[in-house]
């Protein structure tokens, strides 16, 4: 049969024309910062292999957000310097091979102004002395040379990047940079022509899209990110961001729109995390969409093609704006072509692997594919039959052991996977349990449906023994048996809590030493998340991880209608969040009346409270009135069978044991993915 | 000679693998991962529990191209005794008077004191399969059935009506056929799935059956399919009610046109 | 083989067998009727069981022109086998070369029974049949209905089962001759009797079974409000479902979640509260009949996919829509009472 695909997705996959650049399709790439190019400013294989990947993918159009207008401009040496030549030979191979896909490329230009990636700072430029004010850091107020040569700048940059190859150009005036604080009442107070009224401050933007459309020519348009909304207390809103848009499109020096909103001060609503919920900022491109004739793209936690299809049926734009989502699944477009949606990888808005990497200035990751950002070595497409199948035993069902038997079985080996609980899914189906942690569900819900598809051979319920494993005489035993809370054995759950005897025994692993683990209201975090205390048990967690195990867990707890307190010994709770999310923690923390004590540390746990030491002053007290304790410390490692295996077999065994996942080493889902993924691959 | 039970199997894609029929031959794509027909387990799980009130060898037939073979090693998972794999090309593409002709031609030669079947979903072809082949064997037939015991040498059925459940009693040999979902089939342990895994599957011929390709071949078959053609999507003409006053009488009326009051 | 064992020549006339429920024919088998005179003018009838006679008498009002009924107490709904002998008699006797069923467990067994006496070819699943160039031609959806395929039959007699509520009963009054069978009941079909009938409710039933459906998602306020789900299943005599995140809740066992991770169902109608319609949930319920959606988000993309829509609160809608279904019941008891 014909593929359902394009009968599916009929305005998703049809063609689009921005001016003269016609699109196979309406899904658009959007330009974010990928900290892939080295401290060179050279366009490099890397960032090569990430973009062809996507274009591989069946993007329609990838927009380079690397493109810098001049050396002020800079926010980290990780982006391209467009107003020198010197990158045009390197880049101009890489659009020619994007070109040959049939993906179409922009260059997005932009000068950072008051805003940065590197610490401490590049001088940063802005309309009137000012910090941004999440920043310590404040700026230079531009003068009339420094104005001029920014106008000259975006030019001869736009002129390059053409000249690279590039089909279009867009200009940012969005969450950060410097034409934005020049369109903003907030940023902008000055008196000359550039501040004063509102056609004042759009005036440098105005002339820097005339300078680029005077360097470029007429024949290759020319967009905007556009923020339209600055999520701030003291920012502009809609109102204003669609009085900007109106104004750029009486210009006629703009082709098309493409949709924006946050700032630095609200950086969470650049780039929202799974809290926000999916196609938040459609109110957005939908006002423009009414107030605009050309084309918009749509932008903002759109990960779900239905609802995409959705927003051009109902004409609230015209193209598909998405980062995240074609980083998690660079083969979305292909794969809505090929009628196989059900086999799409979704985002899940962790921010973790994208957002968490680049804001340190290193190269992107992602949780849910290994591969984004170092797709030369981890790419699906470099996936190899195996020479010679094999018979791959995997124990355990959790995301490390379902990423091992995906990639073994893509590669043709024979692939039997044991969980011993009746459903697939591992410590996952509990994290997901958290308020706003539901997606985080998608990673396994993708990797049991391949599997499945592939034909792996699935056994639930099933506790595998060493005597059976070796009856099936595998090639390979991949143990993928997870970890549990680093409880005493009696404490962690009704599940075997001899787990990790064999390790303890051997020196391999210890039991915590915090003094009254032991005791009767202490509960695992696994336990709570199972089976939540009632309402109103008042619970102490302890945060000694920093991720969302004590986070998440708290307000699940919070939201069970416990009374909630958090200690950590570090310097604030969830100290190892994402910042995105981390923002949106405190917030809701607050609003949900969890109490978080940083810098605390707790000395024991005894009756009904825990002896504690404030850090900051030194002096030992008691938290009082506690009914529960739920402790999080990092996990230890379930691996007994590992141990029994090579006990059993010895070191000059022909069969291959592997251990991945927590039970080599507890860690979060992004390592645990890639090293499965790497074992797959190596099998 | 102890008593013995025989279960029919139908091998299915997996539920995440998405069907295509091939344009050639109007068939079923049948190269990706399958699986057990999910029904099937509950017909497994009553044969077992026929057979230990009776002591009974429980053997399960299934009619699947070579390709499918292992699936039904699943069966021997669970716990079924001996398992026969009917699968010939000139099978493919068999219809029910086929199909039922051909496991009855099995059937008839184990000759078994109750044969099972399971439903499938909403096609009811279990139900189709076990009419037939009782006819075929001139067999009792109960379908729709909830749950079955031997009690004093007969074979009893529950299953639902239109008031609540009926009870029905036949003589044995015959045909159970099940509703979805009788019972909660078992999971097999590990040591029965290793164990499994080293059994063999008996795979046998049309011809072994003494069935001439006249009988079991295409030329046997009753109905056939003329064309296929992709289903218009399910067009967005939803009737939308916005609001909450008035909302329900709203969907009354909707449940009214499509029969569902 | 077909259709020579039969004595007589064929008649080009479709003999529906009409299902009884509760003293009257089912619409569906109704329906059918209309079908039949559709595919050839005229429209056979043949009904079984004890108070059949009555049910025949209506069936010229919807189009039947000959009706034979069947009351002996050897008859019941129950029990297919001597029903399966009536029929079998009666195609041989007036030479049916059609017959047209609707897919319920009975007919199912009938038709399945009747394939294998008759050497006959059986389609069932049938959305329709037609005429085309003088073949008759059924359709049916698979593969999730994403398909539709044409299917035909070769040689007699054509054993036609229908897809249970497609089609529309159709008043037509007809002349109509109604009569009694005296079938020949084998010994075969003697051997199954019914041990006991029980009132009951469906105890221990299972989601994929239930024919309708009332599922709760994300828009679910809170646990407690599962409840009004409950109650509005409970007057539609259905079960609840949920979507992924409220068994990962907590709020509801994984053995009533539907979706890519839970059961496939596909009930006569599933009406989804609160579930946006992702796709991991909609592979779990496409293929149900009718779709309704209650949701607060315009934009939620189960309305791509709904028969019907509600946008409003959930929390509203439903208690309400509860409240009209039980005062429909109570009416309709009442009028039969």
């Amino acid at each position: 049969m014909t593929p359902a695909g394009r009968a599916a997705y009929p305005l998703l996959l049809s063609p689009f024309r921005i001016g003269t650049v016609e699109l196979q399709n309406r899904f658009v790439f959007q330009p974010h910062f990928t900290a892939l190019l080295a401290d060179d400013s050279m366009p490099n294989d890397v960032l090569k292999a990430y973009f062809m990947e996507r274009a591989l993918g069946g993007a329609g159009l990838i927009v380079d957000g690397h493109m810098t207008v001049m050396v002020e401009g800079m926010m980290a040496p990780h982006y391209i310097r467009a107003w020198e030549e010197d990158f045009i030979p390197a880049y101009r191979m890489m659009t020619d091979e994007i070109h040959a896909t049939g993906t179409k490329i922009f260059g997005q230009v932009t000068h950072a102004g008051h805003t940065s990636l590197t610490e401490p700072p590049q001088t940063l430029w802005a309309p009137t002395q000012m910090p941004e004010p999440s920043s310590p850091h404040t700026t230079r107020a531009m003068d009339l040379t420094d104005i001029r040569r920014t106008i000259r700048g975006f030019g001869e940059a736009s002129r390059n990047v053409i000249q690279a190859g590039a089909d279009g150009i867009e200009v940012k005036i969005a969450h950060d940079g410097l034409l934005r604080s020049f369109a903003s009442p907030f940023f902008n107070h000055r008196t000359d022509g550039y501040g004063g009224s509102f056609e004042k401050r759009m005036r440098l933007p105005l002339e820097v899209l005339e300078s680029i459309r005077v360097a470029i020519g007429p024949d290759h348009p020319i967009g905007i990110r556009l923020c339209l909304h600055e999520y701030t207390p003291f920012g502009y809103e809609l109102d204003y961001g669609l009085r900007m848009a109106e104004r750029f499109e009486q210009s006629g020096l703009v082709d098309y729109f493409n949709c924006d909103a946050g700032t630095f001060s609200s950086f969470w609503m650049e780039i929202p995390p799974a809290a926000i919920a999916q196609g938040f900022f459609r109110p957005l491109n939908r006002e423009l969409k009414k107030v605009s004739s050309l084309p918009v793209v749509a932008f903002g936690r759109i990960k779900d093609a239905d609802m995409a299809e959705r927003i051009l049926e109902l004409g609230e734009a015209d193209l598909i704006g998405m980062a995240r989502a074609l980083i998690a699944d660079p083969d979305l477009p292909l794969k809505l072509m090929e009628g196989r949606p059900d086999q799409i990888r979704a985002c899940i808005g962790c921010n973790d692997g994208c957002i968490h990497q680049v804001m340190q200035v290193k190269p992107i990751r992602c949780i849910q594919n290994p591969g984004a950002g170092q797709e030369q070595v981890y790419s699906e497409r470099l996936l190899l039959r195996a020479s010679q199948p094999r018979n791959v035993v995997v124990i355990g069902g959790g995301p490390a052991g379902l990423k091992v038997a995906e990639i073994a079985r893509r590669r043709g080996h024979d692939v039997t996977l044991f969980e011993r609980a009746p459903m697939l899914g591992g410590q996952v189906r509990l994290a997901a349990r958290q308020p706003f942690h539901e997606e985080v569900a998608e990673v396994t819900a993708y990797l049991e449906a391949s599997v499945q598809r592939l034909g792996v051979d699935v056994w639930l319920n099933a506790e595998a023994s060493v005597d059976g494993l070796m009856d099936l005489r595998p090639d390979a035993i991949i143990v993928a048996t997870g970890s549990q809370p680093d409880m005493p054995p009696h404490r962690r759950g009704a599940t075997d809590p001899d787990a990790g005897a064999i390790a303890r025994s051997r020196g391999l692993q210890v039991t915590n030493p915090v003094p009254g683990l032991d005791r009767d209201l202490v509960r695992s975090v696994d336990d709570v998340l199972a089976a939540p205390p009632a309402p109103a048990t008042r619970v102490l967690v302890i945060d000694a991880h920093g991720h969302w195990e004590a986070a998440g867990t708290a307000e699940f707890l919070a939201d069970q209608g416990c009374h909630v307190q958090v200690v950590t010994s570090r310097v604030e709770v969830g100290f190892g969040l994402e910042a995105t999310n981390k923002v949106m923690f405190h917030q809701r923390a607050r609003d949900k009346r969890i109490v978080l004590s940083p810098s605390v540390e707790v000395l024991a746990i005894e009756e009904a409270g825990v002896a504690v030491e404030d850090l900051l002053s030194g002096a030992r007290r008691r938290i009082d009135g506690v009914d529960l304790v739920v402790p999080v410390y990092p996990r230890v490692s379930r691996d007994d069978l590992y141990f029994m295996l090579l006990d059993r077999l010895g070191e000059a065994s022909d069969v291959y044991i592997a251990r991945v996942g927590d039970a080599s080493s507890p860690r979060l889902l992004q390592t645990i993915l890639l090293e499965a993924q790497h074992v797959g691959m190596t099998l | 000679m102890g008593a013995k039970i025989c279960v029919c199997l139908k091998v299915v894609p997996r539920a995440e693998v998405q069907l295509r029929i091939e344009e050639a031959t109007h068939r079923l794509d049948r190269s990706g991962a399958s699986e057990l027909n999910p029904a099937d387990e509950y017909a497994i799980e009553e044969a077992l529990s026929i057979a230990a009130s009776l002591d009974a060898e429980v053997v399960a037939v299934s009619m699947v191209p070579l390709s499918g073979v292992e699936t039904l090693r699943h069966a021997l998972a669970l716990g079924v005794d001996r398992v026969v794999a009917i699968s010939d090309v000139s099978l493919a593409g068999a219809d029910m008077v086929v199909t039922s002709r051909v496991l009855a031609k099995f059937l008839e030669r184990e000759a078994p004191d109750v044969i099972v079947l399971g439903s499938q979903a909403m096609d009811g072809r279990g139900a189709m399969l076990g009419g037939a082949i009782g006819q075929h064997m001139d067999l009792p037939v109960m379908s729709g059935v909830r749950s079955a015991r031997v009690e004093g040498g007969r074979l009893r059925a529950t299953r639902l009506s239109a008031d609540g459940e009926v009870v029905l009693e036949t003589t044995m040999p015959c045909v159970v056929a099940l509703s979805g979902s009788a019972n909660v089939p078992r999971y097999p342990s590990f040591r029965d799935i290793v164990t499994s895994k080293r059994k063999d599957i008996s795979v046998i011929s049309a011809a072994d059956l003494g069935l001439v390709p006249s009988e079991s071949g295409p030329a046997g078959s009753r109905t056939h399919v003329i064309g296929i053609a992709p289903r218009p999507v399910r067009q967005a003409d939803a009737e939308i009610f916005v609001g909450e006053d008035g909302a329900a009488a709203f969907l009354v009326g909707v449940l009214d046109r499509a029969g569902l009051t | 083989m077909s259709g020579a064992d039969m004595s007589g020549s064929g008649s080009d006339t479709p003999l529906v067998f009409i299902e009884v429920r509760r003293g009257a024919a089912t619409p569906g088998s109704l329906a059918l009727l209309a079908t039949a005179r559709r595919l050839a003018g005229a429209a056979a009838a043949v009904v079984c069981g004890p108070d059949s006679e009555h049910v025949a008498r209506t069936l010229p009002g919807y189009g039947a022109d000959e009706v034979w009924f069947a009351d002996q107490p050897t008859f019941d709904a129950e029990l297919p086998g001597p029903i399966i002998d009536a029929v079998a008699g009666l195609i041989v006797a007036r030479g049916f070369a059609t017959v047209l069923l609707e897919t319920s467990v009975a007919a199912v067994e009938i038709a399945a029974s009747l394939s294998a006496r008759f050497d006959a070819g059986v389609n069932w699943d049938l959305q329709d049949v037609e005429m085309r160039d003088g073949q008759m031609v059924g359709t049916r959806l698979a593969l999730g209905d994403t398909v539709v395929i044409d299917v035909g039959w070769t040689g007699e007699p054509r054993l036609a089962s229908f897809r249970l509520g497609v089609g529309e009963p159709v008043e037509q009054q007809v002349p109509g001759s109604v009569q009694r069978l005296e079938p020949s009941i084998s010994s075969r079909a003697l051997r199954t009797t019914i041990h006991e009938r029980r009132d009951s409710t469906h105890e221990g039933a299972q989601l994929v079974d239930a024919a309708v459906i009332v599922a709760g998602g994300r828009g679910v306020r809170d646990a407690a409000s599962l409840q009004l789900l409950e109650a509005l299943a409970s007057a539609l005599g259905g079960m609840v479902a949920v979507s992924m995140p409220l068994v990962d809740r907590g709020w509801y066992p994984v053995s009533a979640q539907v979706g890519q991770t839970g059961q496939k169902v596909r009930p006569r109608l599933y009406i989804a509260c609160g579930i946006s319609g992702s796709l991991a949930h909609r592979v779990g319920m496409e293929k149900s009949g009718t779709i309704i959606a209650i949701n607060s988000d315009p934009s939620a993309s189960i309305f791509g996919l709904c028969d019907a829509g509600v946008v409003g609160d959930l929390h509203e809608v439903v208690p309400e829509l509860t409240r009209l279904i039980r005062a429909r019941r109570a009416a309709e008891a009442s009028a039969a009472g």
